[in-house]
């Protein structure tokens, strides 16, 4: 099933505080069964790849299942879900960097590299279609999470420090820095960065 | 080239909503269904446990009221008075597991008892025991020392009961979660489909806790007790680590903890 590239973040509130305790669960599981394709996708424009996205979702999942009296406010489901995914993401990414850095894909018909990413992964597909995209593979971990959210996700400064739990001048900095890479990427690429 | 920041905004934000991308796979939707109907510490589980244990503390008042008042009474014995055991069953109702030649029991903390049934007195008239749908023991490990390290994994029969016990290197003591649960069982880090001897099932999860590498001993028991048929590891993974127990009809059960060394006590009720 394919859907379209924007999100939409949609609010539930309330969902959850009209429910009493012996639908607390089933609720919750309609909750999450509700944010679950946004979820999915948002991992995968983290990470970008289908497998990770499917395996951080699932993380996020029981993760949040288990955490769920860290919920105070149950309005506020989507960020609190959010979070515990893109830390989960956020941790992926640096793990990633310290592992390994192969290329995505064979390079010619007699290569042996292993193929990390199915070649018409759609998510790879987005992020391979234009140079300032492809341009978020040189940015860190947490600047690209940064430009994600607030680019793809379209959340606020604000929305973006509550995901990450950081001051909004971190979130700043981080916005700053990452632009600033994607903007020396595009200014020395052989076409002048044109799509 | 320079480029003004709006620019290289704009490029990024347009670049990154092209094309299609696809919903969450069926794989996702079926892990979600299979979590268990009731959240552990939702605020409307603690809500309700909370109103669950004023209760509790209500029915122990009025039980402290009741043998005052009988043992006020003229002509009624200190004998022959129910108050004292009943009181000590209201108000520790898990607080005297027997393992071992010297036990040490220690009052069980107040564990967060799931919605659904009241603690029962079993046919055996063995008290203390609950049949909700979860209940969770607080941990003792602080945040300095936040992992446990499980060393020893047992299980035993006692008349009424058989008994899962887990030891712990030092004396934290990680959160344990008790829950009713249904097959199929899924390895935590595989994702393999686990068999599990039983017609009824409780997931006993650990957290913060690892096996690897001090417990050496078997992944799976199937001793076939009256109530415990099978015990199986399914996951020692991200600090949770996960044992299925099958059963043979009875969820109901008790939990306890016992110190020199630390461990966890699950009874489980005989059908």
């Amino acid at each position: 099933m394919l859907m379209r590239v924007a999100p939409t973040l949609e609010r539930r509130e309330g969902e959850l505080g009209t429910a009493g305790a012996g639908e607390a669960g089933e609720r919750f599981l309609r909750l999450a069964n509700g944010e679950l394709d946004r979820a999915y996708r948002l991992a995968g424009m983290l990470l970008g790849n289908q497998q990770e996205a499917e395996d951080a979702t699932q993380d996020a999942l029981v993760r949040a299942w288990q955490a769920a009296g860290t919920l105070r406010d149950p309005a506020g489901f989507q960020a609190w879900f959010d979070r515990i995914l893109v830390n989960i993401c956020r941790d992926r990414l640096r793990r990633r960097r310290r592992i390994a850095f192969l290329p995505i894909e064979p390079e010619g018909e007699d290569a042996v590299l292993p193929q990390l990413v199915h070649p018409r992964d759609p998510f790879q597909a987005v992020l391979d279609r234009d140079e300032a995209v492809r341009a978020l593979a040189r940015v860190g971990p947490d600047e690209r999470i940064v430009l994600i959210l607030h680019y793809w996700a379209d959340l606020t400064l604000d929305g973006v420090a509550e995901r990450l739990g950081w001051p909004v001048g971190t979130v700043k900095s981080r916005l700053h820095h990452g632009l600033n890479e994607i903007r020396r990427a595009l200014d020395s690429a052989p076409d002048g960065g044109v799509a | 080239m320079n480029r003004s920041t709006d620019d290289v905004e704009s490029r990024l934000r347009d670049g990154l909503r092209q094309g299609s991308l696809p919903g969450a796979p069926d794989a996702l939707r079926d892990r979600l269904s299979r979590l268990p109907l009731e959240p552990v510490g939702s605020p409307f589980s603690r809500f309700f446990s909370g109103l669950r244990l004023a209760a509790l503390a209500s029915a122990a008042a009025v039980m402290i009221a009741f043998v005052l008042i009988v043992r006020a009474l003229p002509g009624a014995g200190p004998i022959g008075s129910p108050g004292p055991s009943a009181v000590a069953i209201a108000s520790s109702p898990s607080a005297t597991p027997s393992e071992g030649a010297t036990p040490t029991p220690v009052p069980t903390p107040i564990a967060s008892i799931g919605p659904s049934v009241e603690p029962s007195v079993g046919p055996s008239g063995l008290a203390g025991f609950t049949c909700a749908t979860w209940t969770t023991l607080p941990p003792t490990a602080s945040q300095a020392n936040p992992a446990t390290q499980i060393n020893d994994v047992r299980v035993g029969s006692h008349p009424g009961y058989d008994r899962i016990v887990f030891q712990f290197v030092g004396t934290a003591r990680p959160q344990l979660t008790v829950a009713v649960a249904h097959p199929p069982f899924v390895g935590d880090a595989s994702g393999k489909t686990i068999d599990v001897a039983g017609s009824s099932f409780l997931s006993l999860k650990l957290h913060v806790a690892s096996e690897y590498p001090t417990y050496p001993g078997p992944g799976s028991f199937s001793p076939g007790y009256p109530a415990l048929k099978a015990l199986v590891n399914t996951g020692d993974y991200e600090g949770y680590v996960t044992w299925i127990a099958g059963l043979n009809g009875s969820t109901c059960y008790r939990i306890s903890t016992l110190t020199g060394p630390t461990r966890i006590v699950v009874d489980i009720q005989a059908p």
